[in-house]
């Protein structure tokens, strides 16, 4: 082999390998423009499409469809944009700190642990100083928090072990249900009304602020991705030969758990438990795009945000003129869609 | 490059694993770890890599200091289905890496990969090659950082034979070419003999016996370290070859 | 629009103020053929043209007041149940309504309904399916009206209801409190929401939100009529119990829905459980439910021994062991769908079946404006030689004469024993 075809081998190679990222991340915001312009035409009201483009690109249009269009449904659709990239994205951080393709914040237990922090605010908040809208948020968060501690401390914060955590982590998951179910039967009906809310998640509850704050969390924790990024990469190696290459596991693992429960308790906190997105989304992108974590990471977040805004648009057109429960709908369209690309793949991926 | 150990001692609670162990490697040698199941030999060669406490003295080239740049293999190594041979080899350069790989980083990877001849695999994913190829891989990645050691921890365990001399040899090679100082540990004592500059014998974490192949792996030491009988030929060009008979303590059948 | 109209006429006279007069009605066509009359008749012409112009002036003025007072007049502040201060651009020409539709037929009568654009239909159609039959035979656009959704069901929408462009949105105090997000939206859509709360049995709530539905709809009168009745047969029974210094009887009420083998609800602060204790009676169910409604424990009524029992029951469909009261019960009728719940076990020993004062009464009777029908009936049980010459049947009968489009018939209250 001549010294000049050897160069491009390599070369050749990391470019192809490079443009194929770029060729996935295109692919995914193009879908993913789809489905919120999808989620903005689709809705209870049932209005023309050609009224909703007008009202959202900024026509004139009627007052009714202007206020539908911009107070309810981009909201909805932006929120299930940026949930469903936050899912995605912890979802990717969890499986790959924890070398596990079960790893999820839902099958963790922090999820159901920002949950239980909502309905404990809803069934016995009454007597908080905070008002109920902003106690209920910053108690998923905490408690998502103490989710992540709890999965770290059990898991055996000296060793820190893969197994260990994961261990952990299911464990809590089944505390945190428990305990959800005990204050669900002391809850009186209204409360247990908007506690099932909680577990079936709902993007109806969104707003602009609230979106504003998903998307300033989203923002804050890239910096700190974007720092760790080979890193994560190298964790890939097993926590010995990471150590060797010179990354302190421990601290890294610390790092991406902060900010696990960062992105989970805000998710959670707006819109209630959604399961299957934080655990199907990083599986999509590593089929499509391998294991590095800088094509990883945010080709999670895209396929999270992706199959949320579908899921949206889904659960919207099922039952024209009603809303089924989104959680419902991201596990019963998630699991076939996930088997049919297991089934499809040819190479292994884990 | 040369390694000195001196006293060194690693216990696990109150179970003593490695027992003030004295070594020397020099710049440009190989030395060759060999002992029984236990003897601590992994444990030595973490705690020359730095990944584990321990008490006693390791100096690199005179000095305390331990070189930025240490290529260790562990044991069984995480193999990353979906991550492609250049995104393996790159990370070895983890300290020296941006968001962006810039064009040096791509060249060590090619330099390195051609090294081995596996540039033809670069783009491949580690799930679409073999066990043996993989090793290979590990090893790309623990000499693209330009490391001055190399520790490596029974890297031909699970290799054909014919893979396995491919490694040895060039482990050998670079070693001499670049005046590594490398740490081997090996399961064959023949090969640690055909490749290894020096050999170190361990049992139960002390040091039996260390210095030339020739020396150490004699008939006597292998049944008092390994408690197997061996018998020892001449080959036709005259190296030396040991066979493994059977076991000290037999078990008796009655 | 007026100004403008006033600026255009004015300079069609100061042009024509040599030419013939135009009629004020041609105002916008310039004739050219009469365009030059002799001289001598320009002057009388001039001052005739000068007062004609004035007097023009002048009754535009008015005529322009007169806009603008009614620009004035249509929007009206009221207060709702919850004392929340609203406006509401009246007259209404299109209504979305939540709940409480028989109080909204009373108040706004049943050419009210026309005005209505969407409303709830599984608290009426779902909750009183024999009701809701008899009242869309009599409204037109009952049967086919839109459905913007049910609060309990996670099926409100807040866009149905914004697309359906109403002037106001009449919504009870439970869906309002349920729903802050929606309701942010609505009122973001400039909808004016009007809170209607009859559910807390409160003499003021029945009374706010009787006037503000007159106010917005236009039927103050009616509005005021039902109000002064309410208030009225309210506090006469309030007064009665005052005298009759009669000791406390402890009352048991349950929602008689999933037939005797299940406890259905018990109230305690609001609905039956209100009336009860405004009623100077005991409410059983207080002080042991986790919230303003739900089941009793069977071995707690037991141990309690109620004085004086009362199943709520309608006219549900697909609920064949409820207690069936409503237009299309007959005496017998409630009384074979009550009799198994007195058969409960344990319950033969009861104070109150014993005595014979286990009653089935309409569920739909509470939270109304014509719950002072059940307040009558349940005195007269609790107080019966106070309330001996107060007949609640002819009461509601009456009522419904006077302010229902349907017919009274059937049973709403009903002792077993005969």
């Amino acid at each position: 082999m001549t010294p000049a075809a050897t160069v491009d081998a390599v070369t050749v190679a990391y470019r192809r390998a490079a443009s194929r990222r770029v060729t996935v991340m295109l692919v995914a915001l193009a879908a993913l423009l789809l489905g919120v312009l999808l989620d903005a035409a689709t809705g209870p009201a049932l209005l023309p499409l050609g009224a909703v483009a007008g009202s959202v690109l900024g026509y004139p249009s009627d007052s009714a469809v202007q206020a539908i269009v911009w107070s309810i449904r981009l909201p909805v659709a932006l929120t299930a944009v940026s949930v469903g990239a936050a899912l995605g994205l912890s979802g990717a951080i969890m499986q790959t700190i924890l070398n596990n393709p079960l790893a999820s914040s839902y099958t963790l237990g922090i999820s159901a642990g920002a949950g239980f922090g909502a309905a404990l605010v809803i069934v016995l908040g009454a007597s908080l100083p905070v008002p109920e809208a902003y106690a209920i948020p910053l108690n998923a968060m905490l408690f998502a928090g103490v989710a992540c501690a709890g999965v770290y401390l059990i898991g055996g914060a000296r060793a820190a072990t893969a197994e260990g955590l994961v261990l952990a982590g299911i464990a809590l998951l089944f505390l945190f249900q428990a305990l959800t179910a005990l204050l669900q039967m002391i809850a009186s009906p209204e409360s247990l009304q908007q506690v099932v809310f909680w577990l079936f998640g709902s993007l109806q509850k969104s707003t602009w602020p609230k979106l504003w704050v998903m998307l300033a969390v989203l923002g804050a924790c890239t910096p700190f991705l974007v720092r760790d990024v080979w890193g994560l990469t190298a964790l890939k190696l097993g926590d010995a030969r990471a150590s060797a290459l010179g990354v302190n596991v421990r601290s890294l693992r610390i790092r991406s758990f902060v900010l696990i429960s960062g992105l989970t308790g805000v998710a959670v906190a707006f819109v209630g438990t959604i399961g299957f997105v934080g655990l199907v989304a990083p599986h999509v992108a590593r089929m499509l795009i391998g294991e590095d974590q800088r094509g990883f990471l945010p080709a999670s977040a895209f396929m999270g945000a992706v199959l949320l805004s579908l899921a949206s648009v889904a659960s919207k057109t099922i039952a024209p003129g009603a809303i089924f429960p989104i959680g419902i709908v991201t596990s019963l369209i998630g699991v076939p869609f996930f088997i049919w690309m297991v089934l499809r793949t040819r190479r292994a991926y884990w | 490059m040369s390694i000195n150990v001196q006293g060194l001692s690693v216990h696990y609670g109150t179970r003593i694993v490695l027992q003030d162990i004295n070594l020397y490697a020099g710049t440009g040698r190989v030395l060759g770890i060999v002992g029984p199941n236990g003897s601590g030999k992994s444990t030595l060669i973490k705690a020359v890599a730095g990944l584990l406490k321990a008490s006693g003295r390791i100096n690199f080239n005179g000095s305390e200091a331990r070189p930025k740049s240490v290529g260790y293999m562990p044991q069984d190594l995480q193999a990353p289905m979906a991550l492609t041979v250049i995104e393996v080899v790159l990370l070895g350069r983890i300290a020296q890496l941006r968001l962006r790989v810039s064009a040096e980083d791509l060249e060590a990877v090619r330099q390195v990969l051609q090294l081995l001849g596996m540039e033809a695999l670069a783009g491949r994913y580690l799930s679409e090659l073999s066990g043996g190829q993989r090793q290979m891989v590990f090893l790309a990645q623990s000499l693209v950082s330009q490391p001055t050691v190399l520790l490596l921890d029974e890297p031909i365990s699970a290799l054909d034979i014919c893979h396995q001399l491919e490694v040895l040899e060039v482990v050998r090679a670079m070693t001499l070419e670049r005046g590594l100082c490398t740490l081997m540990v090996l399961h064959d004592l023949n090969a640690a003999a055909r490749y290894a500059d020096d050999v170190a014998l361990l049992r139960e974490g002390c040091l039996v016996a260390c210095g030339d192949p020739v020396d150490v792996l004699t008939v006597e030491n292998i049944a008092t370290g390994f408690d197997v009988e061996a018998e020892a030929l001449t080959c036709l060009d005259g190296t030396g070859v040991l066979i493994p008979r059977r076991p000290v303590r037999m078990l008796t059948v009655a | 629009m007026f100004d403008s109209n006033l600026v255009r006429l004015q300079s069609r006279f100061e042009r024509n103020d040599f030419y013939a007069l135009t009629p004020v009605a041609e105002t916008l066509s310039f004739d050219h053929e009469t365009a030059n009359p002799p001289l001598f008749r320009m002057r009388e012409t001039m001052k005739l043209q000068k007062s004609l112009r004035n007097t023009l002036r002048l009754c535009l003025l008015l005529i322009g007041a007169v806009f603008a007072f009614g620009a004035w007049a249509a929007t009206v502040e009221l207060t709702d149940a919850l004392g929340r201060k609203v406006k509401v651009n009246t007259p209404v020409q299109r209504v979305v309504i939540n709940f409480n539709y028989e109080e909204f037929t009373a108040v706004a009568g049943k050419d009210g309904w026309k005005k209505v654009v969407g409303m709830s239909r599984t608290p009426w159609e779902g909750w009183r399916p024999a009701i809701f039959s008899r009242y869309a035979a009599v409204i037109p656009n009952l049967q086919s009206m839109p459905d913007v959704g049910h609060s309990d069901e996670g099926t409100f929408s807040a866009e149905k209801i914004i697309a359906l462009k109403p002037d106001v949105l009449f919504i009870a105090e439970w869906t309002f409190n349920a729903l802050k997000t929606a309701r942010e939206q609505i009122e973001a859509a400039g909808i004016p929401i009007v809170v209607i709360d009859y559910n807390a049995q409160l003499l003021e709530r029945h009374l706010a939100s009787t006037r503000a539905m007159g106010k917005v709809m236009g039927t103050k009168t009616r509005a005021e009529e039902l109000a002064s009745l309410y208030e009225r047969e309210y506090k006469n029974v309030l007064t009665r119990i005052a005298k009759a210094g009669v000791a406390k009887k402890k009352v048991y009420v349950e929602l008689g829905q999933a037939g005797p083998e299940t406890v259905g609800n018990s109230y305690s602060g609001t609905m039956w459980g209100k009336l009860v204790t405004t009623l100077g009676a005991d409410n059983l169910a207080d002080g042991k439910l986790p919230g303003p409604w739900g089941p009793i424990n069977a071995e707690a009524v037991i141990a309690e021994n109620p004085e004086v029992i009362f199943i709520a029951g309608s006219s549900w469909v697909n609920k064949p062991k409820a207690v069936k009261t409503g237009y299309e019960a007959t005496p017998d009728i409630t009384r074979q769908s009550l009799t198994p719940y007195a058969q409960r076990a344990g319950w033969a020993s009861l104070k109150a079946v014993k005595s014979g004062e286990i009653h089935a009464i309409e569920h739909g009777l509470c939270r109304t404006l014509f719950d002072f029908v059940a307040m009558q009936y349940i005195a007269k049980r609790l107080y019966p030689d106070a309330f001996r010459d107060v007949d609640p049947e002819a009461s509601f009968r009456a009522y419904h004469e006077k302010y229902l489009p349907v017919a009274y018939s059937g049973v709403w209250m009903l002792p077993l024993k005969p």
